[in-house]
């Protein structure tokens, strides 16, 4: 009986074997051919399927990403992302030296976890603030005003978490990666055109840009 | 001879660089609106316009200026072009204003090298302009009468 039993057993691997291993291989032959991993950085409007696509490296310490963000992100991800003709992906790229842009870059990143409406309400608060957290370095009131105390609670914890680090690494490696060499930087895509973005750009100036891929 | 060579290495000169400078406006037109607005000097509805259309009329006076078709004009226009960004890249410096130049490269920051090299392109360019008068005074002849210019 016990022999019977391990026969069984025997034949049903190799039977298992069979299905088993040829999808192994079929798995292993289209690996290289699947996308890799999506590169770093967080979806703030639109969808990867929208018709521009606008990638943003920003740092929070930077006098002149505050603008963009506030003057010309801000206004794009409310007339375009919410209809998905426009995709807003923003990667953290903390200038060398601007202690306090990572410390809040920190902060933006553990926000993410707690959902969209949190991280934007966030990252207004930290820009709009930008000046008086360089001078006092007082970077939590900022933080904490832009959502209730629960929540704020909950963005303390999930800052302990290490995998905030890594992941802002991700975002630095990605940046470098992409040669960036200052910020604000952005990287407009559309209708298979790309160019590549130094410094603030007005909103109307992107408007009239583009309107030329979306009604 | 030397005259022609003179003539022909401004022309060259001017000409292939308001031609790289408007080639390079035209391909990235949102990094040129980007360097204006650094400027700070037209208000925001402005920078489309002159980001869309300033670019072609460099890339013009370059072809003009290359192939010879109104030449005087073009170094004039030229020449006034070139007075513009002067003053302006100035003022701009002297504001204290980190601005990018934007003049035949995009990571070109203001400073006295970028206003000491459009300067010095007004040579040519005025050069170009006067060129007649100068031959002719330097030959002992009368200048020709500004009509026949």
């Amino acid at each position: 009986m016990r022999f019977l039993g391990s026969r069984i057993a025997i034949r049903s691997f190799f039977k298992t074997r069979r299905i088993l291993l040829p999808a192994l291989l079929l798995i292993l032959a289209a690996a290289p051919i699947l996308p890799a991993q999506d590169p770093a950085g967080r979806i703030l409007g639109g969808s990867r399927n929208s018709p521009v696509r606008i990638d943003v490296f920003s740092d929070f310490q930077c006098a002149a990403c505050r603008e963009l963000f506030l003057n010309t992100i801000k206004p794009i991800l409310k007339e375009y992302s919410a209809r998905d003709k426009v995709c807003v992906i923003y990667h953290e790229y903390p200038v060398a030296g601007h202690k306090l842009g990572l410390a809040a870059a920190r902060y933006v990143e553990a926000a993410h976890r707690l959902g969209l409406p949190r991280l934007l309400a966030v990252m207004e608060s930290v820009f709009l603030d930008q000046a008086a957290w360089a001078r006092t370095g007082n970077l939590e009131a900022s933080v904490a005003k832009a959502m209730p105390p629960a929540d704020f609670s909950r963005l303390k914890q999930i800052m302990q978490d290490p995998r905030i680090g890594a992941e802002l690494n991700r975002h630095i490696q990605y940046a470098l990666q992409q040669k960036i060499q200052a910020t604000p930087t952005f990287i407009i895509r559309a209708a298979g055109k790309e160019e590549r973005v130094d410094g603030y750009v007005p909103y109307p100036v992107m408007k009239h840009f583009i309107g030329r891929y979306v009604k | 001879m030397a005259w022609r060579v003179l003539h022909w290495a401004c022309r060259i000169l001017l000409g292939a660089l308001f031609l790289y400078s408007g080639y390079i406006k035209i391909a990235q037109p949102l990094q040129f609106s980007a360097a204006v607005a650094g400027y700070q000097v037209v208000p925001e509805t402005w920078i489309w316009p002159i980001a869309l259309y300033f670019p072609w009329l460099e890339a013009a006076l370059g072809i003009g200026l290359l192939a010879g078709w109104k030449l005087r004009h073009a170094a004039g226009a030229a020449a006034l072009l070139l007075l513009f960004f002067t003053v302006l890249l100035t003022v701009t410096w002297s504001r204290g204003i980190q601005a990018n130049c934007g003049c035949l490269s995009f990571d070109d920051p203001i400073s006295p090298a970028t206003i000491a090299r459009d300067s010095l392109l007004l040579i040519p360019a005025l050069y170009l302009l006067l060129e007649d008068r100068l031959k002719n005074s330097l030959a002992g002849a009368p200048s020709p009468p500004p009509s026949a210019a």
